[in-house]
């Protein structure tokens, strides 16, 4: 069991692994959600259901209660009347002489839709007295009839018998009522005797109906029932005993006792019943009703309620769907913001919405990006540092180069007693260290370059005595763009070694400056003896060529270094030389302008 | 993910949509209305009262079963062309099913052939009818009857005492199989028996003159007549065939000595009911109503009770 519930467990932490943080809360919500609703509907539809039968069940017990009240009223009625004329009326008549006739005439008078007849018979049967006035039918043994009977067997009580056509009187037309007999056992004062004798009332059938009539019976099928659970009315008595309908008063002939109100099932069907006895008769008065439970308008019913909870969960779902954007959206953005930090995007300002956590969260890691930019930014800066102090290293191993080679021309130029050009050299070589200081600069003007290497140039020109000419060409408003400063004075000091040395007046260095996009390039050309194809090579690969003569391709790298670890590795030196023709090396910088850079990298 | 809660609205909107029809419209769920059927009763008869507890049946029958019912009868004269006409006019009006007890069955029969009365249903009385019109009869078995009134006369019969049986000419083709079960069972008693069909009442004016002692009538019209001539000095038994307020008058006073009698009341409601239970779409079949034979002696008898007095 533990087993399984581990594996359902772990099953589950799979699942949830590729879902969303906002699914799972929507699904847990909606999972809750229904869980409620179904919960609250089986309760409603359970209650529902009980109402239904609570009502149907007070709709019975109230047309059953409807019906008794009169029916039961109508009896002590009689009841009364039936003692009125016995205990003043007959009790103090003495028969022949006397006749009872009219107060007879008078109860039936009064009670005309309730009373059919009244006689009055002697223990043997004999008529005494009869209202309306009829002559016995011949056919009939008054003395077998059972109201006759129990009236003198059961001499205490009043007794209503079942319903019967009226056979008593002959019939004076052809028509034949239904009564229901009620008789009474009384003492008769007979030619100075006292005897027993039966008053008979005959209670209209038609009066039972006529109570049934005046009651809301919709729905609801109503009879009466004797003591011994045999019909005294029912409407539906002749469709039963056809076998057109079901008999639903069959529990109660079953079991006559049964009383209140209660459930039977009948051939599958669900019945309500209720059942009231009628006090002085041993009746009982039932209703039966088919329970609500399967029709039409109860399906409709509970159909309806079943909509009014599948819009309540639809609601709840779009409000678990905002509520679950509500609150993952601010967990999302905070994601986005996390994913653009770890690109490297560190200027996102991020702005979190949202409960107090997840503020708490977006400020955190909005003081983490901060920390990070800044720890980056001291990196960048510390790197920087190295940089320009590689870049300070790799421009101070030119100076003492160019040094050398100077004070070697002009060491050249005294000990040959040339003091005017020795001046003139000594001039430039001072301009030239002017601009090789700059203040410290490592980027200075273009212009501000090429008068330095105009220098350089008439110092070697002095010095090689006029074995080359120079020529420099350069729009002018190329002189405002920005370059990092000596790097055309190594290659010209390579044209000249390893070029013009050995040339004899018709040596040739061309400068030309040029601008072709978004690029400068210095070409340096000279038409000296030029290089192998293998020196090229290894000049732009920076290599140290190991010569015999002046030079060994440091200055080369130097510049090919400082300009790429400036600019980047798609500038530098490019070399072309040809055995017997001349090398032509270019410088290529991006043109940018002095201003923009001034103070940005410096 | 949010393709799966479009999904779960989309199955929310459509089942509130489906749950609505359901329960506030009567497209799919239709509330049972009780439907109030038409339905004409034609007979053979033109005397209402002899079908006094035939109605009783019906119209009990019809306020169960909320049946709206036209009880026709013959007033102009006993004859299968004036019902014919009765049947085709009923036709042509609203009556959803027609009831039929026929004159002449043969007759009937060829009217229906020749007829086809918008297609309406119909079912016979007291009569079988061979068509394809005709859904089912409900009747009583006559042969069974005459045996059976047979039976009893010839239990109260003394010796050498004849019958004689009276009919209505109009009313004879109807009863034919009666007078003949009858006649058969009181010969088998050793009885004599004479059959005499009449037209006119006058013609019946001084029957109980006649050398039989026994005298029945095998319709009710007859009957009725022979009880109305009948004097309290007369020793003559009459027996009837039949029922109506006057033959149970008659036979509770005695004048009447027994009846053979179908039981007209339940006859009259489960007419109606079978023709509701096939306007609702169930199929019915012949129905044989139960019927008695009632000496006078047991006139209020417990079991007779319902068939002689029914319940109005």
């Amino acid at each position: 069991m533990g087993r399984e519930i581990k594996k359902i467990k772990h099953s589950l932490q799979d699942i949830l692994k590729n879902w969303s943080f906002r699914y799972v809360l929507w699904l847990s919500f909606s999972i809750v959600s229904v869980m409620i609703t179904v919960v609250i509907g089986m309760f409603m539809n359970f209650q529902y259901s009980r109402r239904i039968d609570e009502l149907m069940e007070e709709q019975i017990a109230a047309s059953v209660s409807q019906a008794s009240v009169p029916l039961y009223s109508h009896i002590r009625s009689m009841l009364k009347a039936s003692d009125a004329l016995y205990y003043n009326v007959i009790r103090e008549a003495h028969f022949p002489e006397d006749s009872v006739y009219d107060e007879f005439k008078l109860v039936c008078e009064i009670n005309p839709d309730t009373i059919e007849s009244i006689a009055l018979f002697d223990d043997e049967g004999n008529l005494l007295e009869a209202s309306p006035p009829a002559i016995l039918n011949e056919w009939v043994d008054v003395q077998e009839e059972e109201w006759f009977q129990a009236a003198i067997q059961e001499n205490e009580n009043v007794h209503f018998l079942d319903p019967k056509v009226q056979n008593l009187y002959m019939a004076s037309n052809e028509s034949y009522n239904w009564v229901i007999p009620m008789s009474r056992a009384v003492q008769i004062h007979y030619n100075d005797e006292t005897i027993q004798g039966v008053l008979l009332i005959n209670l209209q059938y038609s009066w039972i109906e006529s109570i049934f009539d005046n009651t809301d019976l919709s729905n609801i099928n109503v009879a009466i029932l004797n003591e011994d659970g045999e019909t005294i009315y029912d409407p539906r008595q002749r469709l039963v005993s056809l076998g057109l309908e079901e008999d639903l008063t069959e529990i109660f002939r079953e079991q006559p006792n049964k009383d209140g109100n209660f459930i039977y099932h009948l051939n599958g069907k669900q019945y309500l019943a209720s059942s009231r006895t009628i006090g002085y008769t041993g009746w009982k008065i039932i209703g039966v009703g088919l329970d609500q439970e399967g029709s039409i308008s109860s399906v409709k019913g509970r159909l309806f309620v079943l909509m009014l909870f599948v819009i309540l969960l639809t609601i709840l779902l779009i409000l678990n769907v905002y509520i679950s954007n509500k609150i993952c959206l601010p967990i999302q953005e905070l994601v986005l913001h996390v994913h653009e930090i770890e690109e490297g995007n560190l200027d996102e300002t991020i702005n979190v919405s949202g409960s107090k956590e997840i503020c708490q969260l977006g400020f955190a890691i909005s003081q983490m990006k901060y920390v990070i930019k800044n720890l980056m930014k001291d990196i960048v800066m510390e790197y920087e540092q190295k940089r320009k102090t590689e870049l300070d290293a790799l421009q101070s191993q030119i100076n003492p180069h160019f040094l050398y080679n100077t004070l070697d021309i002009i060491v050249w130029m005294i000990e040959n007693e040339q003091q005017e050009e020795a001046v003139k050299v000594v001039m430039s070589l001072g301009r030239l260290f002017r601009i090789s200081l700059s203040q410290g600069k490592r980027i200075i003007r273009l212009k501000n370059e090429i008068e330095h290497v105009t220098n350089y140039l008439m110092i070697q020109q002095v010095r090689f005595k006029n074995k080359f000419e120079y020529f420099i060409s350069m729009e002018e408003e190329l002189g405002e763009m920005a370059t990092l400063k000596l790097i055309i004075q190594p290659i010209v000091e390579n044209a000249i070694y390893h070029g013009m040395e050995y040339m004899y007046g018709d040596g040739e260095i061309q400068i030309n400056v040029t601008q072709q996009g978004e690029d400068i390039w210095i070409a340096v050309q000279d038409n000296g003896p030029g290089m192998t194809q293998e020196m090229v090579k290894a000049l732009e690969a920076g290599k140290v060529v190991e010569s015999t003569k002046r030079g060994s391709g440091i200055g080369v790298r130097n510049v090919q270094e400082r300009i790429q670890m400036q600019f980047g590795r798609k500038y530098g030196l490019f070399i072309e030389s040809e055995l017997d023709v001349g090398t032509t090396v270019t410088i290529k910088i991006p043109a940018i302008p002095y201003e923009s850079w001034e103070g940005s990298l410096e | 993910m949010k393709k799966v809660e479009k999904y779960i609205f989309i199955a929310c909107g459509v089942m509130i949509v489906i749950l609505w029809i359901l329960s506030s419209t009567d497209l799919i769920l239709k509330e049972e209305i009780e439907e109030v059927y038409r339905i004409s009763v034609i007979v053979n008869d033109s005397e209402e009262e002899n079908w006094e507890y035939f109605q009783r049946g019906m119209e009990y029958a019809a306020d169960q079963y909320h049946v709206e019912t036209n009880f026709i009868t013959l007033y102009d004269g006993i004859s299968q062309r004036k019902q014919n006409e009765a049947i085709a006019r009923e036709a042509e009006g609203d009556a959803q099913i027609l009831i039929v007890c026929p004159v002449n069955a043969q007759e009937f029969q060829e009217f229906l052939v020749e007829n086809s009365l918008k297609e309406k249903p119909i079912l016979t009385l007291k009569r079988k009818v061979q068509s394809d019109k005709v859904i089912a009869s409900i009747r009583s078995d006559e042969t069974e009857r005459g045996k059976m009134l047979g039976e009893m006369i010839a239990e109260d019969a003394k010796e050498e005492e004849t019958v004689w049986i009276g009919i209505n000419n109009q009313k004879q083709e109807m009863y034919q199989e009666f007078c003949e079960s009858l006649q058969e069972t009181l010969q088998s008693y050793g009885i004599e028996s004479n059959l005499s069909v009449w037209n006119e009442e006058e013609e019946l004016e001084d029957v109980l003159e006649r050398q039989e002692t026994i005298f029945v009538g095998a319709d009710t019209d007859t009957t009725k007549l022979l009880a109305e001539k009948k004097q309290e000095t007369d020793e003559e038994k009459i027996y009837g065939n039949g029922i109506n307020a006057s033959i149970v008058h008659n036979l509770e006073n005695g004048r009447i000595n027994g009846i053979a009698v179908v039981d007209e009341t339940s006859m009259g409601c489960l007419t109606i009911a079978n023709a509701v239970k096939l306007l609702q779409g169930d199929k019915i079949t012949d129905l044989m109503i139960d019927q008695y034979a009632i000496p006078s002696s047991e006139v209020y008898s417990k079991q007779y009770e319902q068939v002689l007095f029914p319940i109005s």
